[in-house]
């Protein structure tokens, strides 16, 4: 079940996923485990990495053209960008579901 | 055969399509505030070096183009020689004659056009269609599994080509296509990763040991898909490519890889990525612009060396970006209405 909306944004890459909420607040800050929904401040390469076992990205900032939203694309992977507020706003949110189609991030109950 | 000023403006509508989805990208550095530190001397060199081939020497377009190996890397650097040409002066009929010139190039390099107004980045001719279309067309069917994987390789190359060549990414990679196969056998899509290790510019241990990467991808047809000038592909669809994928063959160092080899060189390419960023992220601003500077002379290095000089960023400049500072008016992002202004100034 998805409850409210806890963070819009534009879709990039279509898709919904379930999935453990990770935020990497800076590059090189930590791992992504598999199906996680990745969240992150901005399209450093580095992200890149992480994305290899995400299940979805949340960008905070950025056009559908930015690079990590590119590399999302690319890896078929559910995404939005210009998701204002995303890393404090899903800092300790267990898990989410990324509504990419419709560029929200919905709380489970 | 399109008059100068059609090649001109629909030049100039490419900017604007792919431009107009907003520029946030600043890693390492933002390029616009650093571009008045090397930029004018880039285009210098580069409108020689085309003159020097073109006008002494004789060389037509295809020769010239012949010294590149994918059309966006030269159409890429038209916006940059611009901006060259008008921190310098040149008048209008200038800027125009080098542009077509370039414009030129990269036409010799394509089958279709140069812009891709109609979605489509037509690199290979039938030849080389069917060659291609021959190696997917009867293989297996791919399972989604497989889908997944291949996709992510594209995915993770294309963050190890921004890693090592920052926004001059282009230098490294085209997206071809979509071609229609024959008999609704699907559409195909070619990811090319030609300078996968450019020692000119990095450590050998800090890259790849592979040169070069081709993906073939074969769609289902009917999958909607759009290629632009500057090489950015778009899904137009609404569902996920990897649900659209029939067949692949990735080809590392001109050597089919199996999945095994394809998921070790997708844990290599991220090994690179975390050290490579990491290292990068340790430089101070002026080594990140001076860094940025030897890429974009990498970037024309075909031309120079043709001409038979050093292509190498000359002491000059590297001293022009150690005196430097940021430019302030360039700083801030730009909003989607100066993008488009922006696109529109240039030539």
């Amino acid at each position: 079940m998805t409850g409210e909306v806890l963070v819009s944004g534009l879709s990039v890459s279509p898709g919904v996923v379930y999935g453990r909420v990770r935020v990497l607040d800076t590059p090189h800050s930590g791992t992504v485990s598999a199906g996680e929904i990745l969240v992150v401040p901005n399209s450093h390469p580095s992200y890149a990495v992480g994305l290899c076992n995400a299940a979805g990205l949340v960008c905070e900032v950025g056009g559908t053209l930015s690079h990590i939203c590119i590399v999302a694309l690319e890896m078929g992977v559910p995404c939005i960008t210009q998701a204002a507020g995303a890393v404090e706003l899903l800092r300790g949110v267990e898990e989410a579901c990324l509504d990419a189609d419709r560029g929200v991030v919905r709380a489970v109950r | 055969m399109r008059s100068a000023e059609e090649r001109l403006e629909l030049y100039r509508q490419s900017l604007v399509r792919a431009w107009g989805h907003t520029d946030y990208n600043d890693w390492p550095v933002k390029l616009n505030a650093s571009f008045h530190l090397f930029l004018t001397e880039f285009g210098d060199e580069l409108v020689d070096d085309l003159r020097c081939l073109t006008d002494e020497r004789g060389w037509s377009s295809a020769e010239v183009a012949a010294l590149f190996r994918n059309p966006a890397r030269v159409y890429r650097m038209i916006d940059s020689t611009v901006y060259s040409m008008r921190r310098r002066g040149r008048t209008l009929a200038e800027q125009r004659d080098v542009v077509l010139a370039l414009l030129d190039l990269v036409s010799a390099m394509k089958h279709g056009s140069e812009f891709n107004e109609d979605g489509r980045n037509i690199v290979y001719g039938d030849e080389a269609l069917e060659a291609a279309s021959r190696l997917l067309v009867h293989g297996p069917l791919c399972s989604r599994n497989d889908s997944v994987l291949v996709h992510r390789l594209c995915g993770i190359a294309w963050a190890y080509t921004e890693s090592i060549f920052f926004r001059a990414h282009d230098v490294t990679k085209e997206i071809h296509g979509p071609y229609l196969l024959v008999d609704g056998a699907g559409v195909l899509v070619v990811k090319e990763y030609l300078n996968m290790r450019p020692v000119e510019l990095w450590p050998r241990r800090r890259l790849l040991e592979h040169a070069e990467v081709r993906v073939l991808l074969r769609y289902r047809e009917g999958t909607e898909m759009e290629i632009d000038a500057l090489n950015h592909l778009y899904h137009r669809g609404g569902e996920s490519m990897v649900d659209q994928l029939l067949g692949y063959l990735v080809e590392i160092d001109g050597r089919p890889a199996e999945p095994p080899e394809i998921v070790e060189l997708i844990a290599a390419m991220g090994e690179v990525i975390g050290g490579q960023t990491a290292f990068v992220d340790g430089l101070s601003w002026h080594e990140k612009v001076e860094k940025y500077a030897e890429i974009f002379w990498f970037r024309k290095a075909p031309l120079r060396s043709a001409v038979g000089l050093d292509w190498q960023l000359g002491p000059e400049v590297r001293e022009q970006i150690r005196r430097g500072q940021p430019n302030p008016k360039r700083v801030p992002r730009l909003s989607r209405e100066e993008v488009h202004r922006l696109a529109r100034l240039t030539i």
